[in-house]
């Protein structure tokens, strides 16, 4: 290898083996087990699938049935109702936990909700899940409550239900949307705030006009992590749903134990495309909220 | 965190609290139900016992699943590193046409639901003739965290000095000798992060483990999922107790890992004058992102 003084020069005379060497084994393993695994599972999408066997064909069958049937748009609609539903009440709760993280003044109470906040992501699912399942049934402290406020004479049965699942979802999904938003809040000018408190406007009024708008790209990042890990959401449905709530990936998983792969093919390439549009949506929303929040930002 | 008016304050503060207490009882329940006597679960417990605990030892197939996760994520981070590492250094130090291209194909087992790739890797690993061991796993998961250690391994890269490198090599090192002594330790704090995550991350991998390990490989998410589909007694929770404590235990490793590597440090002071904490630092990468679409 020769042995350049310059980097500029040395940049231009490097040869391009070492790169490819570098690169090898993250190609053999991208390259086989991801696109080959990806591309076989296309593959099977255009498979045939009668009788409860495979069989080999090329046809779109499984797309159009998936896309024609009513009862698939069902699973389809309740995927990204609860998905909605989901990233709304996460996003409602998420975003005053975030604004107080970063406003908070006493360093130890703010480590508290830091560690509060994020300590949870240390936790599987799987125990959530059953955390929600022990907390929600019928002699459960949800209802050990309700009995006790008087609200319900025998409580109420909230697990294997899709309450449930939406009110499980919205915990695991805390720290992803306080995450970005507390990025955007610490990052954020605080004399802008100061100057309009000077210029006599409330606290809410600072809230609207300038905290909110400048936080536009967080709330972005948020809703988009959540709103798509909730529509790939797995265990959670799963467990709490109890086979009763059925989204896109439960079905998903059903359509594979029963070998239907094209049909759970074409589910799944539908719901990855969903996510990435979804992706683009936001980001798009975002950069004209965010945009309009700059500009109010200068009027006040 | 003071509001005008007064009441809007307290408003605010008992939202707050309320939702701490909505992130925090349903794990503190968890431990209290693995204390009940009884073998259902109900609030509040019948009576104090730690029968459940005793009773996990005659249930040989948790260490066993535990012994299964730490193989399997293990593996898949060390695969991960390894192949993550040399492509950043690729990508990074020696440009090529198609860079680009590659990068966008190396990030995008993050677009994919997870359970589809779950499916999409009983079906390769069958026709591989691999499907239901370990070792498929270790592929599988190392696949879905390699785009983790390529981004922090790659903006470290971005951020440390070629020209070092172009010292040491004028000294006389060969490129290996001057990768490994002058680049890697520069790269030790994303090193570390990415290892930590990605172990973290496929710890928990339950739709990828699921379909394609068989029983005996099963790991413990997976396991306890099966369990909790036929059964729901206290062994569930005393199983889920232990992992919680285990996930405060590297919680705090973390913390007192990260705060003695120098580099980090100085990282959560820019991102945040007071912060001491792993999360910030997480919190100032996640806000730059943004940032870079302005």
């Amino acid at each position: 290898m020769s042995r350049p003084t310059s980097a500029p020069a040395a940049r231009r005379r490097r040869p391009r083996w070492p790169a490819f060497a570098l690169l090898l084994p993250a190609l053999l393993l991208m390259g086989i087990v991801f696109a080959g695994a990806m591309l076989t599972f296309a593959r099977y999408g255009f498979n045939r699938f009668v009788d409860g066997h495979l069989e080999p064909a090329f046809t779109f069958e499984a797309y159009t049935a998936f896309l024609g049937d009513p009862y698939y748009w069902q699973v389809i609609g309740r995927t990204f109702s609860l998905a909605l539903e989901v990233t709304a009440i996460t996003l409602l709760l998420a975003y005053p936990l975030a604004y107080a993280i970063a406003t908070v003044r006493r360093p130890a109470l703010r480590q508290t909700l830091l560690l509060l906040t994020f300590m949870p992501l240390l936790v599987s699912a799987v125990v959530k899940s059953y955390a929600w399942m022990i907390l929600l049934s019928r002699q459960g402290f949800l209802n050990w409550i309700v009995i006790g406020l008087g609200l319900s004479e025998d409580g109420l049965d909230l697990t294997l239900g899709r309450s449930g699942v939406v009110i499980a979802l919205v915990h695991v999904f805390i720290p992803f949307m306080v995450l970005p938003i507390l990025g955007v809040l610490t990052k954020r000018d605080p004399s802008l705030k100061a100057a309009a408190h000077d210029l006599g406007a409330g606290s809410l009024r600072v809230f609207f006009t300038i905290t909110l708008p400048m936080s536009a790209r967080g709330i972005a990042s948020g809703v988009q992590i959540v709103f798509t890990l909730c529509l790939t959401a797995f265990t959670i449905p799963a467990l709490i749903g109890g086979g009763r709530v059925m989204t896109l990936p439960t079905f998903i998983y059903q359509r594979t134990l029963d070998t239907n792969w094209p049909m759970a093919a074409a589910a799944s390439f539908f719901l990855m495309a969903s996510c990435i549009v979804v992706s683009m949506v936001v980001s798009k929303l975002a950069d004209r909220f965010a945009s309009g929040g700059k500009e109010q930002a200068h009027d006040v | 965190m003071t509001f005008r008016p007064r009441w809007l304050s307290l408003a605010f503060g008992l939202f707050v609290v309320a939702v701490c207490l909505f992130i925090a009882v349903p794990l503190l329940i968890v431990v209290l139900s693995s204390l009940n006597e009884t073998s259902y679960s109900v609030f509040p417990p019948k009576g104090l016992s730690l029968r459940w605990y005793e009773n996990l030892s005659q249930q040989p197939q948790f260490l066993r699943a535990l012994g299964n996760s730490v193989i399997a994520s293990g593996g898949a981070t060390l695969l991960a590193l390894f192949t993550g590492t040399l492509a950043a250094v690729a990508i990074h130090r020696y440009p090529f046409p198609g860079v680009n291209a590659l990068r966008a194909l190396f990030m995008s087992p993050m677009v994919v639901p997870k359970i589809a790739l779950g499916v999409a890797y009983l079906i390769l690993f069958s026709k591989m003739r691999i499907a239901g061991g370990l070792f498929a796993l270790i592929l599988g998961e190392a696949v879905i965290v390699f785009p983790f250690v390529l981004a922090f391994v790659g903006s470290a890269l971005a951020q440390t000095k070629p020209e070092y490198e172009e010292a040491a090599s004028d000294l006389g090192a060969g490129p290996v000798r001057a990768f490994l002594t002058v680049t890697l330790p520069q790269l030790r704090t994303s090193l570390l992060l990415s290892a930590a995550i990605s172990f973290i991350f496929t710890f928990d991998q339950v739709e990828t483990a699921l379909l394609i390990l068989r029983p005996e490989n099963n790991t413990l998410p997976i396991e306890l999922f099966l369990y909790m589909e036929k059964w729901q007694d206290p062994t569930i929770a005393v199983v889920s107790t232990i992992m919680l404590l285990a996930a405060v235990a590297v919680f705090l490793i973390l913390k007192v890992v990260l705060r003695s590597v120098p580099d980090v440090q100085r990282v959560l002071r820019a991102g945040d004058e007071e912060g001491h904490d792993a999360t910030a630092k997480k919190a100032f990468r996640r806000g730059r992102k943004p940032d870079r679409r302005d």
